[in-house]
C-alpha cells in the first residue's frame, strides 16, 4: 500500500463525523440525505466529508443512480486493517524472537554452569 | 514481588501512571470499564453492576468476530481505592473460573496494582495461563494503561509479554548489544551496532541490512536502571547519524520514546511491558499518524472499526 494512501486514509478516519458515517454505512448503503439526518450539519458539509472518505478509498458512490447512494469500499478498509495489524505485529514478532532467543541462551547457560539454583 | 508464591496462583504486577482514584474509577465505573476491559478488539455491555461485598457485575463481552461472551462477577471484598476480591469468569449457569484479589497502592502519583488469580490446582493455573495468553487477555492491562494515559491527555501505545526467564537475564537482553542484535530487528534483517553505549546518557547507532537495502537507526538512553527499567529514544537516520524520516511512512513521528519495564512474576518468569509514545516536538500530523495507527486505542475509532471489520468479513 502506498505511503501517501495510508496517510490519506488515516486522516480520513481521524474525525468523529466521518466515523459515524462509516458506522451507518456498515449497516448498508445510504443516500446523502439519509446520512445527514443524525447530524446538525448542512448538506454541503456532509458532502465534503463524503468526498474525503471517497478520496481515501473508504467509500464509493454510484455514478448512475439519481441519488448516488454511498457504500463502503471493502478493499480500502482491508488495506487499513492490514497496515494497522502490522504495526502491533512489529512488537509481537520481536517478542516471539526474544522468547526463542531466551530459551537458547538459557539452554547454553545451563550447559556451561549446570542448572541454576532456584529460590523458592 | 510478594514474599511467597504458590503454584496454583497467577500473579500480575503493573504500575499505572495515574493516581489510585482514576484507576479505581476506571475499574468500577461501568462506562469506563467498557473502554478497556478484555482483549483488544473486544467491546463490552454492562447489564448491571453492584460493586459491594456480595454484589454482582453482569456483563457481556463482544468479540471482534461478533461472538458474545456472557459473564457474571461476584464481589467478596470491596475496599475503596485499595482492594477488590471477586470470583471471575462465571455465567448465569456455570461456576466461576478463579478467585481474583487485586490490591491498589498509590506511590508518587502512580498506582501499583498487585493481582493474584487463585485456581483450584497448579495444573488449572498452568491451563489458565495458557488460555489467557491465547485469548489475548494480557492485553487488557495495556488497554487500561492506554486508557489512563488518554484520560491524562497523553497518547501512548502499550504492549506486554511474559517470558520464562529470570529478570536479570531479560534485562541483559535489552542492554547488551550482542543480545539486542539477536532478537530486536525484524526477521530477515541482520543488525550491526557501530555504537552501543547502553547506560544513562549513552547512545546507540546501528545499521540493519535486508533484501530491501540498508537502514540506519540511532538511540539515546535516558534511563537504564537494573533490574527493571530502560528508557530510550529512537529515530531513523542516515549513515552520518543525521535524523531522517521513516522510509515507509513520511508522516510517522521523527523520534519515538520507548519505556521498558520489567516485573518478576516469580524467580523464573518476567513480564515485559513496553510503552511507546511520540517524543519531543512533533507536528499535529505526526501525532495524528501515531494516534490513528494504534489499534484498539481510541473509543470512537475502535467501536466503529470493529463493526466495520465484522461487516467486511461477511463480504
Amino acid at each position: 500500500m502506498a505511503v501517501q494512501q495510508v496517510s490519506t486514509t488515516f486522516a480520513a478516519l481521524g474525525d468523529p463525523t466521518r466515523l459515524a458515517i462509516l458506522s451507518r454505512l456498515a449497516r448498508g448503503e445510504a443516500t446523502v440525505t439519509e446520512l445527514a439526518e443524525p447530524f446538525e450539519m448542512s448538506m454541503p458539509a456532509i458532502t465534503k466529508h463524503l468526498k474525503v472518505l471517497e478520496n481515501a478509498g473508504l467509500i464509493s458512490r454510484s455514478r448512475d443512480a439519481q441519488w448516488r447512494p454511498c457504500r463502503l469500499a471493502p478493499q480500502g478498509f482491508k488495506q487499513v486493517a492490514d497496515w494497522v495489524e502490522d504495526y502491533r505485529r512489529i512488537w509481537e514478532a520481536s517478542f516471539d524472537r526474544l522468547d526463542e532467543y531466551l530459551k537458547r541462551v538459557q539452554r547454553e547457560q545451563g550447559k556451561r554452569h549446570g542448572r541454576k539454583q532456584k529460590t523458592k | 514481588m510478594a514474599a511467597s508464591r504458590k503454584p496454583n496462583e497467577l500473579y500480575i504486577t503493573r504500575v499505572f501512571d495515574a493516581p489510585v482514584k482514576l484507576v479505581w474509577d476506571a475499574w468500577t465505573d461501568p462506562k469506563q470499564v467498557g473502554q478497556w476491559w478484555g482483549p483488544r478488539g473486544f467491546t463490552l455491555t454492562t447489564r448491571s453492576r453492584e460493586t459491594r461485598p456480595g454484589g454482582k457485575w453482569i456483563y457481556t463481552m463482544h468479540g471482534p468476530d461478533g461472538t458474545d461472551y456472557p459473564n457474571v462477577t461476584t464481589y467478596h471484598e470491596v475496599e475503596k481505592y485499595s482492594r477488590l476480591v471477586y470470583d471471575h469468569g462465571a455465567t448465569e449457569t456455570t461456576a466461576p473460573l478463579f478467585r481474583v484479589t487485586v490490591d491498589f497502592m498509590e506511590i508518587d502519583g502512580k498506582t501499583k496494582m498487585d493481582m493474584t488469580m487463585a485456581l483450584a490446582t497448579p495444573e488449572a493455573a498452568q491451563e489458565t495461563r495458557k488460555f489467557i495468553k491465547k485469548a489475548g487477555g494480557d492485553a487488557t492491562w495495556d488497554r487500561l494503561a492506554e486508557y489512563l494515559h488518554e484520560q491524562g491527555g497523553k497518547d501512548k501505545f502499550v504492549i506486554n509479554r511474559t517470558f520464562e526467564a529470570p529478570i536479570d537475564l531479560v534485562f541483559d537482553m535489552w542492554t547488551d548489544t550482542r543480545h539486542i542484535a539477536q532478537w530486536l530487528p525484524p526477521a530477515g534483517m541482520t543488525t550491526k551496532f557501530f555504537k552501543g553505549d547502553i547506560k544513562k546518557g549513552g547512545r546507540g547507532f546501528w545499521c540493519m541490512e535486508g533484501t530491501n537495502g540498508v537502514m540506519y537507526g540511532k538511540s539515546e538512553y535516558h534511563e537504564v536502571t537494573r533490574p527493571n527499567r530502560i528508557v530510550y529514544t529512537q529515530s531513523f537516520c542516515d549513515e552520518n547519524q543525521r535524523t531522517i524520516r521513516h522510509p515507509m511512512a513520511p508522516t510517522w513521528p521523527e523520534t519515538m520514546l520507548t519505556t521498558v519495564v520489567l516485573d518478576a512474576e516469580d524467580s523464573n518468569r518476567t513480564r515485559v511491558t513496553v510503552t511507546w509514545e511520540v517524543f519531543g516536538e512533533a507536528t499535529p500530523t505526526e501525532r495524528e499518524t501515531f494516534h490513528n495507527a494504534k489499534p484498539g486505542m481510541t473509543q470512537g475509532w475502535t467501536g466503529s472499526f470493529d463493526k466495520l471489520e465484522s461487516y467486511l468479513r461477511t463480504k
